[in-house]
């Protein structure tokens, strides 16, 4: 406590002072961080007529971020890029933090200014450059219409850099001296490559051999990208998604420790006995810590060497059983061959309708004498069945049966000797109060005497929920206590074992 | 040997509790002083690492470029943040709530919100700087350049070339 007081009368004189302009007396270092919180270079740019004192300020904003917001009132095709070429002529040699334009339309600038804007931005951005470019709704992509094409320059002084172009295709620096030295992330998104185009370079080999520093690597949607060869000794995370003419992905990156794969690499219709897109996945990466991974093609082939440093295992597709299930055995295969794994999470895809108790262990999955944690995810593929979502946190889990859970509650039934030992948390989310669900609260509670703690999240927010009652009656329950909230049910456990709690609800 | 680390020990214990509820001066550059918690002071990155780098806790810290009302109204919000806890929801509610009052009164009157900043600045308040710069901001968003004027009181005072100059930039824009 500050030992005085604390009165502060307004006197005459602070009422005048309200009337000098005292905002245009503040140093521009202090002004230059206002606009920046500002952001908008709409906004920024129009201080620049405010004063002669405001005439230069902005041209020092160290966060700019251009967004065409009304393209329909423009009047001439080009003119937001217009605008945004004139503002950051204005600013000359001035470097900027962050930069970031938006053109949701085909007409807010023309190929020439979005050119122009990526030469300004590697030049002159330091921290952040993002770019999203128009979407065409016409796909045209025939030799009629050829895509624009869009030049990365030969240098860069930004560390982060993310380019959404749709409809685009980019041309990567084909220099021997093009360097990207201080890039740290780069994230493409949705353009296209032509890397059969004589002397082109391609994306691995770009950022390969010239962005030494690269950490992070994320592509999202690229078209015409057939292979990825990636030798990056900075890279610590990888994300390869929905890039679906990647027919090669081969990584060496010593120092990587995150790998998300997302690709759908298939034939239409799905059932075709000829299907032959061939998917093949090397990776070296012997630091390797965590991989996500959900891959669907016609035929893989993978191989991810030295496993032993993965820990985490991530939306791990395990498509069960099926007459339909495409080569997937890459889950069961990761499941064997990480033998070091603490943290699991994968998602259950039935492509069928099944009956009876999953066992992976008759699939031959290994016991997984490390694993920690577990998330078990299924989906809701056929109406008719309700799968309910289920998370289970269990020290020392020993590949515990994995059971997916159906309308029919004689599947549980039907196996008395499910024990789950070391459940301590159990959620369970979307709980409507059907019959089964309310099986499914009695079954956890009764195959576990370790249980702790149990969350529900209701889809009612009936404070009257009669399932409330319902669940007070289970078995097991008086060991701890029910908490109900209008969103949110939890059970815990009493504290002190051997002092047996009371029933109790509040 | 051992009853030594012992009592060393005891010592530096002895130390850490204190530090709690340790009692820093600052004094204002008209030399008016404020004793405050060591927890309300470390609210300052500034203060803090002169505390931390065995600075003069016992004479006090002059603070040359701030005047006795504007570091009245900066202790305040130290005092809020440093001697509260922000654990509970209600507790950060509290204080989001003590923010949106402080600002809303420091609005009111925009040279002292200047002053504040400017503090806030030199002393390097994080919290209490993003949110009189945020403050500042929000008034300006959002407003024509003769709004803009009227808010803060800037003159206009642009030439006949200025306007020229001007004149040619929105024909592009």
């Amino acid at each position: 406590m500050a030992v005085f007081t604390r009165s502060y009368p307004m006197d005459v004189d602070d009422e005048l002072a309200d009337d000098l302009d005292r905002i245009s007396a503040l140093p521009d270092d202090l002004l230059h961080v206002i606009l920046s919180i500002l952001g908008d270079a709409t906004m920024v740019t129009r201080t620049a007529v405010l004063s002669r004192r405001w005439r230069r300020v902005w041209t020092h904003a160290q966060k700019l971020s251009f967004v065409d917001k009304d393209p329909k009132i423009r009047a001439k095709p080009g003119q937001f890029g217009g605008f945004v070429d004139l503002a950051l002529a204005q600013r000359g040699d001035a470097n900027i933090q962050s930069l970031s334009i938006s053109m949701p339309t085909s007409d807010s600038a023309t190929p020439e200014q979005i050119n122009d804007c990526l030469r300004y931005a590697m030049q002159h951005t330091i921290k952040t450059f993002k770019l999203f470019s128009p979407y065409h709704s016409s796909n045209e992509t025939d030799d009629d219409h050829p895509l624009t094409i869009l030049e990365l320059p030969s240098n860069a002084r930004t560390t982060s850099i993310e380019l959404r172009l749709s409809s685009f295709r980019l041309r990567l620096p084909v220099s021997p001296s093009a360097r990207y030295e201080a890039l740290t992330e780069l994230n493409l998104r949705s353009m296209c490559f032509d890397e059969e185009e004589a002397g082109a370079r391609t994306l691995g080999d770009f950022v390969s051999t010239c962005c030494p520093r690269l950490r992070k690597l994320e592509i999202w949607g690229l078209e015409k990208l057939t292979q990825l060869v990636l030798r990056i000794e900075a890279l610590e995370e990888l994300d390869v998604n929905y890039s679906s003419d990647l027919r090669k992905l081969d990584v060496n990156a010593p120092n990587l420790r995150v790998l998300g794969i997302k690709l759908f690499i298939i034939s239409l219709p799905l059932i075709n006995e000829n299907s032959n897109k061939h998917l093949v996945v090397g990776i070296v990466a012997p630091m390797l810590e965590e991989i996500d991974m959900h891959i669907w093609a016609d035929r893989l082939d993978m191989h991810i060497h030295d496993r032993t440093s993965v820990r985490r295992l991530r939306n791990l597709g395990l498509r069960m059983r099926g007459q339909y299930s495409c080569n997937t055995d890459y889950g069961l295969w990761l499941l064997k061959n990480c033998p070091n794994i603490e943290h699991l999470d994968i998602y259950l895809r039935h492509m069928f309708s099944m009956n009876g108790l999953i066992d992976l262990m008759d699939k031959g999955a290994p016991r997984l004498h490390k694993v920690r944690s577990m998330v078990v995810k299924t989906s809701y593929l056929w109406p008719e069945h309700r799968f309910v979502t289920c998370t289970a946190v269990a020290p020392d889990v020993s590949w515990p049966k994995i059971i997916p859970l159906f309308e029919d509650p004689n599947t549980l039934a039907s196996h008395p000797n499910i024990t789950m030992d070391f459940l301590h948390e159990a959620s369970i989310i979307g709980f409507t109060g059907t019959d089964q669900e309310m099986y499914l609260v009695s079954f956890l509670f009764g195959c576990s005497t370790s249980i702790t703690c149990m969350t529900i999240l209701p889809e009612s927010d009936d404070n009257d929920d009669p399932n409330r009652s319902q669940l007070l009656k289970i078995p097991f329950t008086g060991h701890g206590c029910w908490h109900f909230q209008r969103d949110k049910y939890t059970w815990k456990r009493t504290q002190y074992e051997g002092a047996q709690g009371k029933n109790c609800a509040y | 040997m051992a009853t030594g680390s012992g009592a060393a020990a005891a010592a530096a214990d002895a130390e850490e509790k204190e530090s709690g509820s340790r009692m820093i001066t600052l004094t204002s550059n008209e030399g008016k002083a404020f004793v405050v918690t060591e927890a309300s002071a470390r609210q300052s990155a500034t203060i803090r690492s002169m505390v931390d780098d065995g600075g003069c806790v016992d004479k006090g810290f002059p603070l040359p470029n701030v005047d006795s009302k504007t570091l009245a109204r900066v202790i305040q919000y130290c005092d809020e943040h440093g001697n509260k806890e922000a654990h509970t929801v209600d507790e950060r509610a509290a204080l989001a709530k003590f923010d949106k009052d402080f600002i809303a009164e420091l609005d009111a009157d925009k040279a002292f919100l200047y002053d504040v900043t400017m503090a806030a600045n030199y002393l390097h308040i994080q919290g209490l700087f993003a949110l009189t710069t945020q403050c500042i901001a929000d008034t300006i968003k959002g407003k024509t350049p003769e709004e803009i004027r009227t808010a803060f009181g800037i003159e206009y005072d642009l030439t006949a070339q200025d306007e020229e100059e001007i004149k040619e930039e929105d024909t592009h824009a």
